[in-house]
């Protein structure tokens, strides 16, 4: 059997078309109800489009790198903790009039909030790189850290109102609709930079998943090249994160997914498809949001609902080695 | 086989069953009634063999009753509104707790709960027990019913404590919400001050619904915001739809024919919505700009564009709650009057101020 879902250019056909109906679809009818179809095709459709796809691009290609670094099919761009830093600053933004009852920290847009979140644990996993390059302790870190916000965030909310605990929790719902044209067409450049970025380390890649010694006899320093790796993805994590929130799901799984679909250890294909597959994945859920939904359900409840029946089924059926 | 037959039996028998629709929502209460109950549907205040009882239901079917031998005198209410209502009644030396202080707008709630008078039996949204015995309420009032909770039954039931389900929430109309004082008189043994009270707060929503019921002008009126991804748009029965009605207003929605609020996308709320006249109900916001920080394309309604959004959180406490929820919903006319002076300032002249809403401004 032809494998046409591991061509590129099928993929890359697939996504570019998805895109085009995403931006046709939606409550308002483009044709039929009179209303002003360029404010909503380049204020509403389209930077919502380009979110979806840079957001899951970038996601499921950090996660990818992450997987291949950490050895471990689990990681995903949530094990730094950045994201979770991210969170615990917008949970302080929503919770801290009930609090402390200072309106200080609610003068914030949840925007600014996260940014300055996601660069706060930033800082903290680059002082842990500056100490150690064994990934097993970032790793380790990175999940010991994201406890920690966890614990702090869950003080917030205990402490704080109903009314604002579900603004929180909306907000950790993920969403693409919040963005301006620019924003979305910044996102999108950001995201053609970081495959390209990627794309680099090709052969590190490929002599790092066959030991760790090896990259070190082609005469790579191993380590150099892990820092770098993991600060580009730092950064495009609290990227996407201040702008869309904690998406989930698509991080973690189109990685593997990819993997399992391409038998074959071929680094540079897995990093491209990871990118238009994580794409893919976002753009889809948001056209059946709007087909079968009229857009009103969250993205991370819609997302996880569809997909991960559709990767249970992928795995029981191709899985070979993850 | 049999089982085939009885499947099927029982199928045809469920759909029978489910196609029996009743209008359980006639007024249980309008006839045995010792106070005559006019708008709300969720509680009525009855007599047998020379006692008092009053009784609440929630789905029509099932009653709670509580019996009023003599007025009760400590009373634990958890929730803004039977207090703001006490608070008419003049009888807030009766209550002895309340859930969160800080859901209170309410000055002379602060007063008490700094001179100790009354305790906060539920704060963080966690019950205190040893504190609602400490006070040793007669009666508890709660938003909730107790069922889920086995150890608060427990409580009650072993210490004598009355409990109350308040539901004026399920009330859709604005006078029968208010009506819910009836229920707190009734209580407190003063029936007549609340019927006084009450019949007051409905002369002059009447009064106020008369100016625009000829009214042809009606702006049309788009209400709340985005939350999350989402926005959540009430029916053409609700609270805020009739109230915008009375005004003499356009709800956006009132083709919505359910109940309550169901979720919306920002593109279906903008294909409705965008000619929308003014904006109402904005949340925590205080400025267009704050809301266009918070989602950019609020800009696409006309009524941002025209600066036509009015929000009703004019009066806050320090931890950003607010009174229109707390006295408002008891004193419906006041929401009415405002909306009235937004959306037809011709009809009240000498109306200067407002109770509950401001006009946005850019900053």
């Amino acid at each position: 059997m032809k494998r046409w879902f591991i061509n590129t250019y099928y993929i890359f056909f697939l996504l570019m078309a998805i895109c085009i109906i995403d931006v046709l679809v939606g409550s308002i009818s483009l044709f039929d109800d009179v209303s002003d179809v360029k404010a909503i095709l380049l204020e509403l459709r389209i930077p919502k489009t380009l979110t979806a796809v840079a957001s899951g691009s970038i996601l499921s290609l950090c996660g990818l790198v992450l997987q291949i670094l950490f050895r471990n099919p689990l990681a995903g761009p949530y094990v730094l903790g950045i994201s979770s830093a991210a969170s615990l600053f917008t949970a302080i933004g929503v919770m801290s009039i009930n609090v402390f009852y200072s309106e200080f920290w609610s003068q914030f847009q949840t925007t600014t909030l996260s940014i300055i979140g996601a660069f706060v644990g930033l800082l903290i996993i680059l002082l842990i790189l500056k100490t150690t390059d064994q990934i097993t302790v970032i790793l380790l870190v990175g999940l010991l850290l994201s406890q920690l916000y966890g614990a702090i965030l869950g003080i917030l909310s205990y402490l704080s109102t109903e009314q604002s605990l579900k603004l929180y929790t909306m907000w950790t719902m993920g969403s693409i609709q919040n963005t301006t044209l620019y924003q979305s067409l910044f996102l999108v450049i950001i995201s053609g930079i970081a495959l390209m970025l990627i794309l680099r380390f090709i052969k590190f890649f490929m002599s790092y998943l066959v030991g760790d010694e090896l990259p070190q006899l082609m005469g790579m320093k191993s380590s150099k090249f892990k820092k770098q790796l993991l600060l580009i993805v730092a950064v495009l994590v609290g990227i996407i994160t201040a702008y869309c929130g904690p998406i989930g799901f698509v991080g973690m799984s189109i990685p593997i997914l990819v993997r399992v679909l391409h038998s074959d250890a071929n680094i540079k294909k897995w990093l491209i498809h990871s990118f238009l597959y994580g794409g893919f994945s976002i753009v889809l859920t948001d056209l059946i949001n709007q087909v079968f939904f009229n857009g009103s359900i969250p993205l991370n409840i819609l997302i996880s609902i569809w997909g991960v029946p559709l990767m249970i089924w992928v795995f029981i059926r191709y899985l070979r080695v993850v | 086989m049999y089982f085939r037959w009885y499947f099927s039996w029982l199928i045809i028998v469920v759909i029978l069953l489910s196609c029996q629709e009743k209008d359980k929502k006639q007024n249980l209460f309008k006839n045995h009634s010792a106070i005559k109950i006019k708008y709300a549907k969720h509680f009525g205040i009855g007599e047998k063999e020379g006692t008092k009882y009053l009784f609440v239901t929630e789905n029509f079917e099932d009653t709670s009753w509580i019996k009023i031998e003599r007025p009760y005198q400590k009373i634990a209410a958890l929730g803004t509104i039977p207090v703001f209502q006490m608070y008419l009644l003049n009888a807030l030396n009766n209550l002895v707790a309340i859930d969160d202080i800080r859901y209170y707008c309410l000055e002379s709630i602060q007063k008490l709960y700094s001179a100790k008078k009354i305790i906060d039996i539920q704060p963080n949204l966690q019950w205190n027990y040893e504190l609602l015995l400490f006070t040793d309420p007669d009666i508890l009032i709660t938003y909730s019913n107790l069922k889920e909770n086995m150890q608060l039954q427990h409580i009650v039931s072993n210490h004598q404590i009355q409990h109350l389900v308040y539901l004026d929430y399920l009330e859709e109309s604005p006078l029968a919400r208010a009506e819910w004082i009836k229920a707190i008189g009734a209580l407190l043994d003063k029936d007549s001050l609340a019927n006084k009270i009450f019949n007051d707060i409905e002369k002059r929503y009447i009064e106020l619904k008369q100016l625009t019921k000829s009214i042809e002008s009606r702006p049309k009126v788009l209400t709340e915001v985005m939350y999350g991804d989402v926005w959540y748009i009430a029916g053409k029965n609700s609270y805020i739809a009739q109230l915008i009605n009375d005004a003499g207003g356009n709800y956006c929605f009132d083709f919505h024919n359910y109940e309550n609020t169901k979720p919306y996308s920002f593109e279906y709320v903008l294909k409705y919505a965008q000619d929308a006249d003014v904006w109402l109900n904005l949340h925590q916001y205080r400025s267009l700009n704050e809301m266009q920080n918070a989602f950019t394309k609020y800009k696409l309604f006309k009524a941002f564009q025209k600066k036509q959004c009015f929000n009703n959180n004019k009066i806050q406490n320090q931890f950003g709650f607010n009174d229109y929820y707390e006295s408002g919903i008891c004193l419906p006319h006041q929401i009415l009057e405002d909306m009235i002076k937004i959306l037809h300032p011709e009809l009240l002249p000498n109306k200067n101020e407002f109770y509950y809403y401001y006009q946005l401004s850019e900053k």
